[in-house]
């Protein structure tokens, strides 16, 4: 099935507007993963910064109804917040499980935007987060990624 | 109305090839129905994804699409196992015809995964029953600001993994099972196997069912003549003495003859 759906001014897109999602639901995973639209990515280069946030011991339990939805929403709306205290930078990617959120940044002064991260306080539904350098270009990561 | 004895036998000859030839045409149609029904549950899921419902919601609608699989493969069995004899009942002395039924459905389980997996999926449902494993919800994104649509498609898959071992499932076609069977894909094209089927059984029974609608059609009419209306629901009774336990035989024929149904598809 395909459904357009045209999100009224009341009703909130749940996904950050520049971005393609993919959502699997298992009988015991759940995974949604955001990729920035091809449009937007073809103007970016520079280096890939991976930002691993495992969750708060305890926070996202499989027991509670809703929890997944509830924080993930919360991961997608800290993209704008991270973005800001970023500065020159662009989230290319997110994918959020039961362990952790990844966000992959793109930027052409990866050092500033590490060292601006390091400086930056930790969200509190996350863990310190392990940052790691990739070398490839954002068009490279995004196709490594996606299925 | 007293019939005799050649005409009793005429009437139930009849009508016993016009209920078969009704049988293939509502198994049929049982399966597309199911199939609607699947696409349903699947449309339902997407919706309550898109609105965001709460996990009692979305565990609802994983039911209902679960039933619909469910009753799709076994609907499906019913008609490939009960083809033959419905068609051996339309035109029990022609054994070439019948085996075109056979081979017809052989053809298909050689040449496409699809109606191997699906058959082969009957066994595994009628034992553990059957659960859609993973749905994956794609969404598509828009460059424009202004442009506040956002596309989805949601896919729903069989895995092998989940399916077990060959104790589990027929071995030969787990062996060529990928890891994940989309769905969608694989009843639309189980649909386009059985319409095959479906039309080689269908031209093989047309011509004789439709002459038992005319001999069944000719007594109701010499009924009509007799009563001046043909009743509500018309059955022939076999009867060996007086009361209702004395019945020995008995069968409707209006439902076939005077069916809308059925006179649309021999218009």
């Amino acid at each position: 099935m395909t459904e357009n759906r045209q999100t009224s001014q009341h009703e909130q897109d749940r996904f950050p507007a520049h971005f393609d999602s993919v959502e699997n639901i298992s009988f015991n995973h759940r995974m949604l993963t955001l990729y920035l639209i091809a449009e937007k990515l073809t103007h970016l280069d520079g280096a890939i910064l991976e930002v691993n946030f495992p969750w708060q011991s305890g926070l996202l339990s499989y027991a509670e109804t809703n929890a997944f939805t509830r924080y993930s929403n919360q991961a997608m709306a800290l993209i704008s917040v991270l973005l800001e205290k970023t500065g020159n930078s662009e989230v290319i990617y997110l994918e959020v499980d039961h362990n952790r959120c990844l966000y992959s940044f793109a930027s052409s002064q990866p050092q500033q935007l590490f060292n601006a991260l390091q400086h930056m306080p930790c969200p509190a539904i996350f863990a310190a987060p392990a940052i790691t350098q990739v070398d490839m270009s954002p068009s490279q990561y995004i196709c490594l990624k996606r299925p | 109305m007293h019939l005799d004895e050649p005409q009793f036998k005429e009437l139930k000859r009849a009508r016993k090839r016009l209920s078969s030839e009704y049988a293939i045409k509502h198994k049929y149609h049982l399966v597309q129905s199911n199939f609607e029904l699947v696409n349903q549950a699947l449309d339902a899921l997407l919706t309550c994804y898109i609105d965001q419902a709460l996990s009692a919601v979305m565990n609802e609608a994983k039911n209902n699409l679960n039933a619909a699989v469910n009753n799709f493969i076994l609907s499906a069995r019913t008609y490939t196992a009960q083809l033959k004899r419905h068609v051996q009942a339309c035109i029990p002395h022609d054994r070439e015809q019948v085996n075109r039924v056979t081979q017809c459905i052989e053809t298909e389980y050689k040449q496409s995964f699809t109606f191997r997996f699906v058959e082969s999926l009957y066994d595994y449902v009628s034992y553990y029953g059957l659960s859609v494993h993973t749905v994956q919800i794609d969404s598509y994104g828009t460059a424009k600001p202004c442009e506040d649509q956002r596309r989805y498609v949601l896919n729903a898959f069989i895995e092998r993994d989940y399916l077990g071992g060959p104790t589990d499932f027929r071995a030969s076609v787990l062996k060529e099972t990928p890891s994940k069977v989309d769905l969608r894909p694989l009843l639309d094209e189980f649909m386009a196997c059985l319409a095959r089927i479906h039309k080689v059984a269908c031209d093989i029974t047309q011509a004789i069912a439709k002459q038992s609608l005319y001999t069944v059609r000719e007594f109701i009419n010499v009924f009509i003549g007799e009563h001046g209306h043909s009743g509500n629901n018309l059955f022939v009774v076999h009867t060996i003495g007086e009361g209702q336990d004395m019945i020995y035989d008995q069968f409707p024929i209006s439902m076939y003859a005077e069916h809308q149904a059925a006179i649309d598809e021999y218009r």
